[in-house]
């Protein structure tokens, strides 16, 4: 029987605080981390988002670096998340040789870029800076606070960059190529990106209303989060009991436009058909569904297509992002340890904001957090632009033996 | 260059863009999106289509595409940033943000082709590119036996390059 | 009417990079999204921002536009009213 992929650790940081318990806590009581922009000098104060309410100064303190370290945003961010994962796992003791990094980002060390970007024109004063801008670069400056890695990349597919990277990790430990693998993402908020999505209209003037019918866009966020995993051989040698385990995933071009998803649902119906196919179970066996759920008029219709296509009795669904906003590259795995949380602890979070259900669709999200609810897989969506679809399949663990 | 043979020569030494627009016309495309896409997915698009235009559709449709690059979509960027930085000037594009994503290029390829399997993009250094597309087809865990489209491209300013391998 | 008629086709061709074509080739009648020219979602948020970075008009409804960009001429015609 294959090995089964286990997750023994996982650290999150976001709008909702700044590990795994403030989070628990803000979803068991409604609060939503969405509101005013901080720390950023963007012209567009008056828009929602869901920032990490803890400025680079203090980020510094927390993971231990001087206040004159030259280090980005994003790098801080996913440094104390990864952390929060390695000290779950009780990793560093584990012993192991080989240890992979996969990490999701987009903006790397840009929010940096942006602000020392005139004094790069015209003095020397921060081109320290410059090299923190690549993607790849924040990967291993964050790697490089953690530990050393025997693998370490960077994955960038848009929104479903984090969900990618613990596909690549699973596969690797099916290989025997690493002992464990450390995967997720982290990306915080840029202006160029604020204006970017303001260029598409599809931000929300409000915070984001994800499947109702007056939905008006993506209420944007930054964060990070990790997962540690390693096979159950792994664990069961070292003696370490799994949170879960990660029993499907799929992935799947929509291939219908570079930003649009497909009115049929296309790819997103190919990904989540995978991701049951390789955890054996039945749509009915999911307990609930995190969806990708960003709020806007074309995802949330044609995610919501495909998911009515699949599964004849749509199980509860939410999409969290109404509590984190949209963390992009990092939204697959904030909202899988959201979901994971849920799991543990036996509850569904709710959709936040949602009042009228689409006419499209026959079903609604979660409207409030239902407490002493049990289930034992749950689905977590995530779909980024260039029509990259990802579904993962998480299971509560139980020992076979 | 094809299978170590080189298909086609610009005596157009200097212009990228130009030397893109010669292969499309090389090619005897007739694909106006092409148009619309930033260099990387210019490049990547033309690459894929010199190793992909002669397959049969039933076996492009769950092909899948591993990519990986260096300079991530730093063109498309320098672009969209030059069209916010001044404030007398504001005027993002939104044509121009949709590129500064580096795994479009993927999109295009997929939409061309009608393509849904597996993708993915990686940002790597460029000495991993050969250690990238000597990659063997099951790292990226494919189950079942499908072709794969693996390649490493990069665009950045003047400096280009792509180099794609198809595999069964 | 007819040089701001001409002005918005080159304007359309260069910004939409619609390769190979020439004002000649566009029917100021005939519908840019759909059939006609073939334009899609995003390249109707870049005519929002040709109309407001060339004619200042600001649109903050892009589901105003579809009416609006019917055609080069209405286009044209509500550029006539609203322009500063």
């Amino acid at each position: 029987m294959a090995d089964r992929i286990c997750i023994t650790g996982m650290g999150i940081v976001s709008a909702l605080g700044e590990n795994k318990y403030e989070t628990e806590d803000k979803l068991l009581k409604e609060k939503s981390g969405i509101g005013k922009l901080v720390y950023l000098n963007s012209i567009h104060k008056e828009i929602p988002v869901g920032m990490v309410k803890i400025p680079d100064q203090k980020l510094k303190s927390k993971v231990g670096v001087d206040q004159n370290t030259i280090i980005a945003r994003t790098t801080l961010l996913g440094i104390l998340a990864a952390r929060e994962a390695i000290i779950q796992a009780k990793l560093l003791g584990a012993g192991y040789k080989k240890i992979g990094f996969i990490s999701g980002t987009t903006v790397g060390g840009m929010e940096k870029s942006e602000q020392y970007y005139l004094d790069f024109l015209h003095n020397d004063k921060h081109n320290e800076y410059i090299s923190l801008h690549d993607c790849g670069a924040c990967t291993e400056d964050i790697a490089k606070h953690l530990g050393n890695f025997e693998f370490c990349t960077t994955i960038s597919t848009a929104c479903s960059s984090a969900a990618n990277a613990i596909i690549l990790g699973a596969n690797m430990l099916k290989l025997g190529l690493l002992d464990a693998v450390i995967v997720g993402g982290s990306e915080c908020i840029t202006k160029f990106h604020l204006n970017g999505f303001n260029t598409l209209m599809i931000l929300d003037k409000g915070p984001c209303k994800p499947f109702d019918a007056n939905r008006g866009g993506i209420t944007l966020g930054e964060g990070a989060a990790y997962l540690v995993m390693e096979t159950e051989q792994n664990c069961d040698l070292r003696q370490i009991k799994p949170l879960c385990t990660l029993s499907g995933y799929g992935n799947a071009c929509d291939a219908f436009h570079q930003t649009a998803s497909s009115p049929d649902g296309k790819g997103a119906i190919l990904s989540m058909q995978k991701a049951l196919e390789m955890s054996g179970l039945e749509p009915s066996d999911i307990g609930y569904i995190n969806a990708h759920g960003t709020g806007t008029q074309n995802n949330d219709l044609s995610e919501g297509v495909a998911i009515s296509t699949l599964f004849e009795k749509v199980p509860p669904i939410s999409s969290t992002k109404s509590f984190t906003g949209h963390t992009t590259s990092a939204a697959g795995a904030v909202e899988t340890v959201i979901s994971i949380i849920a799991m543990t602890h036996n509850f569904l979070p709710a959709n936040l904001n949602f009042s009228e259900k689409m006419e499209e669709l026959n079903f609604e999200p979660i409207k409030t957090t239902i407490k002493n609810y049990s289930f034992d897989h749950f689905m977590k969506n995530s779909f980024g632009f260039g029509g990259n679809n990802t579904s993962l399949i998480f299971s509560k663990y139980k020992n076979n033996n | 260059m094809k299978d170590g043979v080189v298909l086609f020569e610009s005596t157009n030494k200097t212009d990228a863009n130009l030397f893109l627009k010669e292969i499309y016309k090389f090619l005897e495309l007739n694909y106006l999106k092409f148009f619309k896409m930033d260099h990387l997915s210019k490049l990547g698009f033309l690459a894929a289509e010199f190793l992909l235009k002669e397959m049969p559709k039933e076996n492009l449709e769950f092909m899948n595409i591993y990519l990986a690059c260096s300079s991530s979509s730093l063109d498309s960027d320098i672009e969209y940033q030059k069209t916010i930085r001044d404030k007398e000037s504001y005027f993002p594009s939104p044509s121009v943000f949709v590129y500064t994503l580096p795994n479009i290029v993927i999109g295009e390829i997929a939409i061309r082709f009608g393509i849904h399997g597996n993708n993915s993009m990686f940002i790597i250094p460029p000495y991993q590119k050969d250690e990238f597309l000597k990659t063997p087809n099951h790292f990226f865990q494919d189950t079942t036996i499908n072709p794969q489209l693996s390649g490493y491209l990069d665009y950045l300013g003047d400096h280009y390059k792509a180099e794609f391998i198809l595999k069964y | 009417m007819e040089n701001l008629i001409l002005e918005l086709k080159e304007q359309i061709i260069e910004v939409l990079n619609l390769e190979g074509m020439t004002p000649e080739d566009i029917d100021e009648n005939a519908p840019l999204f759909g059939d006609g020219l073939g334009l899609d979602s995003i390249d109707a948020l870049e005519l929002i921002v040709l109309m407001e970075k060339n004619y200042g008009i600001k649109l903050d409804d892009p589901n105003k536009g579809k009416v609006i960009f019917t055609s080069i001429k209405t286009m044209a015609e509500y550029i006539q009213e609203n322009r500063k």
